[in-house]
């Protein structure tokens, strides 16, 4: 019925993804590119090659396995041409060092609700579910709302993890599809928020009034807090203030804290490291919720839940 | 923390002392009554023990009672035999010092070397018996290199603990009676029973001597709690601070009460408690303390009435027991010392569960015990929470708290399994919820059963013996397969093999017995079967007659999860996939893989167990069936059957260490799988609830206990909503079958081992901020900054 997606990683005993323990399902492919992403292995909707360089011992064994000749050894190690390199993997089964490993995976329905429906066990005890992550998962809207509906049919509780960008007449299904939405807002001011990931919020905004008031979906915010990018006081409350009047002043809000283990997976991907961010002070993430706590919302530090 | 107990707590590990007060006692006792029967030397020797030891109370224990005749000492355990000048030598450079003149050690050894366990087990054969080979391959733990070494090995254990016993018993006592009976009471029973006996057959005779004997020791309990009242008003008399002084008078008052006469408070049901396990149950590594929530309830619950006594009060007597238990080490001969962790015990306290009635039985003192053991950690007495549906969320959440606080305990314990082990043995519903853990793990009923042999036995050594046709190195342990090649399916090959590991199990059967045996006949305990079922009425020795819970034989296999995975390697690339043969596949074993790495590597990349995929999975729990039912084939000498207990303890090194190459692709001598339903390290590549999956496919309600541990690093569960998700993971995996769960919380030092050594902790989770990856994956530079971050939540 429907075709494949591509998955980079389904991960179970997911805690801090929704209500309970959750089996998260990554989706790849992104139309953001925030300068900051925590998972650049998802921005293409194809394999993509990770490479630990530390660990390649220089045997060569990938290079002959190469069949679109992408590799070569250069120095007695791998180097990777990754115009020609198509993700297909063949160089990762050969690699003795485990230094290579390939991210996405085509994965049909029936596959993804078989792992999903694996764990439901301890969804049961914990009141968790499957949510749906990437990536962007918005970027698969047949796939995830056949999945959402056949996980409510079954029992198993729904969350979407999103940026919330997609073009309402197609992504409407999906939220209306799933129980519970996890949406971020990265930056209320348009400009700013093109500066940061690429692309301008109109739609998010516009999404997220949405999917609070036509939709009216239990619904989760959380605001990535990157130094530099958007922690300033202004933005912060330029957020509060678009919760407080535009959606609804008692949702819950989560400020994450930036981390850095992003940059791991920059590494592996071979890209160019541009920028570092710090990891925001503790002080700093207090005087920011207090400063939402004052507009009257319900705020928290961190994704537990 | 009260003052007191604070400066306590300080010196609480301090480098013990060895003590030579119970030995010396001992030894005199029996030169003076050679001839006479060997029961009633026991217990006149306890009998004067009690009278003789010297005791002492320190400031601020008001707990009274010691466990040896100095503070921080250790007594040497008569059962363990000889200390040779060797043993003495080493004890000394590993800095432990001696009570008194260590001379006399040597001295009495010399002068009549005591009759030790081990001697007991090595008298029933010869270098040449059946049994040498099998005791030589280490197939069975420890490795005996001969006849004289493997009784060494066995011998020389300094435990605190004023009895008689040897070490090896999984028991706990039946407090709760004696607590309500009082051994005045008990006394008089024996009285009662001597008076009524006739003289129409031998076993009334030696009923007689029993029950005789036993009244010597219960007399010498009161004794020497008699001892401790004179003691304490004496100190009283010449004490200056009015508050210590207030103190020993109400201890002396104490003293005399119990426990000749019935507890009728909680403090005085701890004090009679406490007498009661330093007498007669220690020395022992591997007690179980008891449910001491349900134990002491009714007492705190009148007291509390009354308004005789406050939380504080109670917390205070919880932190003695621990600091008090945590000074009754012990001390074994330098080669368990370095080789088996030779130090460990294993003390066990019991809440949670529920009642006789199957009501849910916690209470408040379930959640005091816990807080006792946040204020006082330390390694021992460990604690095990017993996970009832009707468990309340918040004691389970209390208890993880104590984890994440890297305590590694408690312990959690499905009560569904447990009590489907017992009740599928033939023990009452009610009986079964009032069981108790016992070493690590382990079930007993309190009073009612014991295990008198927990033996470690090495499963995947099995496989390589049958595969090299019956020999290890130049050892026959087995027959003869035959030719390598001659199965056409796996079916047939198991099969074979399968009548060779039940061989092996057999032998182990027979070493088991003589152990049984040697404790039975040279060391009856007829103090601590007064405090069993239907001691006194029976006058039997508890090690000797049939228990209502029949357990006294249980073997733990070490390595099924290798075993199962080199199966699978096995049905996979010889059976089905046509790979390799057989004697190819032996060749390769042979030579440690060496010039046969591309084989390993395919050895190695096949499914593991910890996955939840069933092709290993099934045969891992295939193997634990088996291993359980060929258990259940063996007779123990007890009149029942062996039983099985998948806890390798500290097996798996040294198991590990003996054992060849084996098909799951793992080298000569490398250590084998942890405990009984983990994963072998670094294996289990899908996370945890994939490893729980794979473990509950694994008949554990046929196991006595099966050990799983679980890894993670502080940070994974920081919150206390993120605890809740793991107490409902817990939960969850009780509910389909599993019996214990503990969490290694790993610090620093770990982390800092994995970046030495990343193929050891590959399957190390860290989290940070809702993101998880393994540790060993992540660049050196995010593993200094997680690193740099356990430091600082690290306690």
């Amino acid at each position: 019925m429907i075709m494949n997606a591509e998955i980079f990683n389904i991960q179970s005993f997911s805690l801090h993804d929704g209500p309970g323990i959750r089996t998260t399902v990554f989706f790849k492919g992104c139309p953001l590119k925030c300068l900051w992403c925590h998972n650049p292995e998802s921005h293409k909707r194809t394999p993509q090659l990770l490479y630990y360089r530390e660990k390649c011992i220089g045997c060569g064994a990938c290079v002959k396995a190469c069949p679109k000749g992408s590799v070569e050894l250069i120095g007695g190690r791998a180097v990777n041409n990754r115009s020609l390199c198509n993700g297909c993997g063949r160089c990762v089964d050969v690699c003795p060092a485990k230094a290579r490993e390939i991210s996405g995976k085509a994965m049909s329905f029936e596959a993804i609700m078989e792992a999903v429906r694996s764990d439901q066990m301890f969804y049961e005890a914990s009141g968790g579910g499957v949510t749906f992550s990437g990536g962007e998962p918005l970027m698969w809207p047949e796939m995830v709302t056949a999945l959402a509906e056949a996980c409510r049919a079954e029992g198993i509780h729904t969350a979407i993890e999103t940026s919330g960008y997609g073009e309402w007449d197609r992504v409407c299904p999906v939220f209306q599809s799933v129980h519970f939405v996890i949406m971020d807002l990265k930056a209320v001011d348009s400009e700013l928020h093109r500066k940061l990931t690429g692309v301008s919020n109109e739609t998010i905004l516009a999404n997220a009034r949405r999917v609070c008031h036509t939709l009216k979906k239990p619904m989760l915010l959380r605001i990535p807090v990157v130094p530099g990018c958007n922690d300033s006081e202004k933005n912060i409350r330029e957020t509060g203030e678009f919760i407080k009047n535009m959606l609804a002043p008692e949702l819950p809000v989560q400020l994450l804290p930036y981390h850095d283990l992003g940059t791991a997976k920059e590494e592996q991907l071979e890209w160019e490291h541009v920028q570092d961010f710090a990891i925001p002070e503790e002080d700093h993430m207090q005087r920011l919720k207090k400063i939402l706590e004052a507009m009257g919302l319900n705020i928290q530090i961190g994704g537990a839940m | 923390m009260r003052k007191n107990v604070e400066q306590l707590y300080k010196n609480m590990r301090k480098k013990p002392v060895v003590s030579m007060e119970t030995y010396r006692i001992t030894q005199e006792t029996y030169a003076k009554m050679t001839g006479q029967p060997l029961v009633k030397c026991r217990a006149q020797a306890f009998y004067n023990i009690m009278e003789q030891i010297p005791v002492f109370i320190e400031k601020g224990d008001i707990l009274a009672g010691n466990g040896a005749a100095c503070p921080g000492g250790l007594e040497i355990d008569f059962a363990g035999g000889i200390w040779n000048e060797y043993e003495i030598q080493e004890l000394k450079k590993d800095g432990y010092g001696f009570f008194g003149d260590e001379t006399l050690l040597k001295k009495l050894n010399e002068e009549s070397a005591p009759y030790g366990f081990s001697d007991g087990i090595a008298e029933a054969f010869s270098e040449d018996s059946f049994l040498m080979p099998f005791l030589r391959s280490g197939m069975g733990l420890v490795k005996w290199d001969s006849l004289a070494q493997g009784r060494q090995t066995l011998q020389c254990s300094a435990q605190g603990g004023l009895n008689l016993t040897p070490a090896q018993s999984l028991v706990c006592l039946d407090y709760e009676t004696a607590l309500k009976t009082g051994i005045r009471a008990m006394i008089e029973e024996c009285d009662r029973q001597l008076s009524g006996l006739t003289f129409d057959t031998t076993e009334e005779y030696n009923r007689y001597i029993y029950i005789k004997s036993m009244k010597k020791g219960l007399e010498g309990i009161c004794l020497y709690a008699r001892r401790m009242a004179d003691l304490a008003v004496q100190m009283a008399e010449k004490e200056s601070d009015a508050q210590w002084k207030e103190q020993l008078l109400q201890m002396e008052k104490i003293c005399r009460r119990v426990p000749e006469h019935p507890a009728r408070t909680f403090r005085e049901a701890v004090q009679m408690y406490w007498f009661l396990f330093i007498t007669v149950a220690c020395p022992n590594t591997a007690l179980g303390m008891g449910r001491l929530d349900q134990l002491f309830y009714p007492y705190y619950e009148a007291d509390k009435a009354a308004g005789r006594i406050t939380d504080e009060d109670v917390l205070e007597l919880f932190e003695l027991i621990r600091i008090k238990d945590f000074k009754l080490g012990t001390i074994q001969s330098k080669d368990n010392r370095d080789q088996t962790n030779g130090e460990a015990k294993w003390h066990n306290i019991v809440i949670g569960g529920v009642k006789r009635d199957g009501s849910d039985a916690s209470n408040p003192l379930s959640y005091l015990i816990l807080e006792a053991l946040l204020q006082c950690p330390g390694a021992h007495p460990t604690v095990t929470l017993r996970v009832a549906e009707s468990t309340p969320a918040d004691l389970l959440q209390l208890g993880l708290k104590c984890v994440r606080r890297g305590l590694s305990m408690p312990a959690f314990v499905g009560d569904k399994s447990y009590l489907a082990y017992l009740t599928m043995n033939g023990v009452s519903i009610e009986d079964a919820r009032d069981y108790v853990l016992t070493g690590c793990i382990d079930v007993n009923l309190p009073g009612k059963s014991r295990t008198m042999t927990a033996c470690m036995f090495v499963t995947p050594m099995c496989l390589e013996v049958f595969l090299n046709h019956g020999m290890k190195d130049d050892l026959r342990l087995g027959r003869d397969c035959g030719d390598l090649g001659q199965w056409t399916c796996f079916e047939e090959f198991l099969e074979a093999f399968k009548n060779e590991f039940r061989h092996f199990i057999y032998l182990m059967s027979q070493y088991c017995n003589l152990m049984i045996t040697s404790m039975q006949e040279h060391f009856p305990e007829p103090v601590k079967t007064a405090f069993m079922y239907r001691g006194i009425e029976d006058g039997v020795d508890y090690q000797k007659k049939k228990m209502p819970f029949e357990n006294a034989g249980v073997i733990c296999p070490v390595g099924l999860v290798n075993l199962g995975n080199a199966l699978y390697a096995i049905k996979k690339l010889v059976y089905e996939d046509h790979v390799v043969t057989l004697p190819e596949l032996k060749e390769a074993l042979d030579a440690n893989w060496k010039g046969y790495e591309a084989l390993q590597k395919q050895c190695l990349k096949l499914p593991k167990y910890g996955n939840d995929q069933d092709g290993p999975d099934a045969l891992v729990a295939e193997m634990y069936a088996c291993f359980d039912q060929f258990c259940h084939e063996m007779k123990c000498v007890t009149g029942t059957i062996y039983r099985s207990s998948a806890v390798s303890i500290f097996g798996h090194a040294p198991g590990g260490a003996m054992t060849g190459a084996t098909p799951d692709g793992r080298f000569a001598g490398e250590t084998l799988a942890d405990a009984g339903a983990s994963p072998m390290r670094g294996q289990d590549k899908n996370g945890p609830l994939a490893v729980i999956k794979s473990a509950i496919k694994i008949p554990q309600d046929r196991y006595q206990a099966v050990l799983f541990n679980m890894k993670f690093q502080p940070g994974a569960v920081s919150s206390d909503t993120d605890l809740a998700k793991l107490a409902a993971m817990i939960r969850t995996y009780f509910a389909h079958g599993g019996k214990h769960i503990q969490f290694n919380i790993v610090d620093e030092k770990t982390l800092q081992d994995a970046c030495i050594h990343p193929e050891d902790h590959e399957d190390l989770m860290v989290r940070v901020a809702g993101y998880s990856a393994y540790y060993t994956q992540l660049t050196s530079r995010l593993q200094d900054e997680i690193l740099a971050r356990t430091a600082n939540t690290a306690v």
